[in-house]
């Protein structure tokens, strides 16, 4: 049990376990994980409204492109199944384009309050994780390390405040996050998400390292 | 519809939890992992992602993922992003966990991100273009 729950986990078990929590939030809500996407979609929660509202009217338009494309495959590659169906066994490629095309038309397909009540979750994921390792309690600061290289009065929480909006902006500028370009992205082997991933990883090492360096 | 909101918020639990007993909310282990002072974590991470590779391709997830284009936007993003994880150790997730866990200094990176956030969406509407979502969103 100290093994689990005071201790941080050995790499292997923390990996396989990220590694069931990627696959399963694909597999339980259709989409992949990302963290960031839907701290997007909780905080424009009004624009959100509105293009909820203009999503339900373009329902018919989509539909209407949906039947356009599957007769324009059915008419070229003849024999294929035109239903559409996931585990199709037809031309593999075709099924990828119609796939991603059908994605796009579709967009935003979790509802905002889902996305709300994830990020609650992991409020209340970390709680757990406190009460597990008995730490529960309010901590005013991050710990030692942090206390070595920022302090601990208004410099540290201005540093924080600054940081966290170089972390919401650009994760919302690179589309994605550790979760969504990380974990899910990588996993796809997605250029754009290997990409953005060396991108925040890298530049992430170059300045701990500068911090290291010059405040410590 | 319910069960969507069972699921992702079960899921969210099982994420605040393991992200915590993994250290990924501890600034230290965050800070030493870029520093490269404890390989754990980043051995924690490439297991994932491989392992998820590996069940995804498997699965042919791939054809149903979002279509994202290469752009530049991504490593700019990117690099932004990455100077606000190693200043605050956390990344979206993490402050959120991190308030879970009692550490008072992440309602300051909690509102910093939620800024961040509402500041790109409006300067997003009047740059013209607009990058492809990665997430789940």
């Amino acid at each position: 049990m100290h093994t689990i729950f005071v201790e941080h986990w050995p790499w292997w078990a923390g990996g396989l376990a990220l590694s069931a929590l990627t696959v399963a939030y694909w597999w339980l809500v259709g989409r992949p994980l990302g963290v960031s996407g839907a701290w997007a979609r909780v905080v424009g929660w009004e624009g959100e409204r509105e293009a909820e509202r203009a999503e339900a009217s373009m329902g018919e338009d989509e539909q209407a492109l949906m039947a356009a494309l599957d007769a324009a495959t059915l008419e070229e590659f003849g024999g294929l199944d035109g239903t559409g169906d996931e585990d199709d066994c037809g031309d593999e490629e075709d099924d990828e384009a119609r796939e991603a095309i059908r994605t796009l038309a579709m967009g935003r397909r979790v509802p905002v309050g889902g996305h709300a009540v994830f990020l609650v979750g992991l409020v209340l994921g970390g709680f757990l994780g406190a009460i597990g390792a008995g730490e529960v309690g309010w901590e005013l600061t991050l710990g030692r390390e942090y206390q070595s290289l920022f302090g601990g009065g208004i410099a540290a929480w201005t540093t924080l405040l600054v940081g966290g909006v170089l972390v919401g902006y650009g994760t919302r500028m690179a589309g994605g996050c550790t979760s969504g370009h990380g974990l899910s992205g990588c996993s796809l082997l997605r250029p754009a998400s290997l990409l953005a991933t060396a991108a925040f990883f890298g530049t992430a090492v170059a300045v701990s390292l500068l911090l290291e360096g010059v405040l410590s | 519809m319910s069960r969507t909101y069972v699921s992702l918020g079960l899921l969210g639990l099982a994420m605040g939890f393991l992200l915590s007993r993994i250290g990924f909310s501890d600034f230290g282990e965050v800070h030493r992992m870029f520093t490269f002072a404890d390989l754990r974590m980043l051995l924690t991470f490439a297991t994932a992602v491989a392992v998820s590779a590996g069940v995804l391709a498997v699965l042919r997830a791939r054809r149903h993922a979002p279509v994202i284009p290469v752009h530049w936007s991504q490593i700019v993003g990117g690099c932004l992003f990455g100077a606000g994880w190693a200043l605050t150790g956390a990344c979206p997730s993490i402050a959120l966990v991190q308030l879970g866990e009692g550490r008072i200094p992440a309602l300051a990176t909690t509102a910093g991100i939620v800024a961040g956030t509402a500041l790109y969406a409006r300067i997003e509407s009047r740059l013209g273009w607009r990058r492809v979502e990665a997430c789940g969103a």
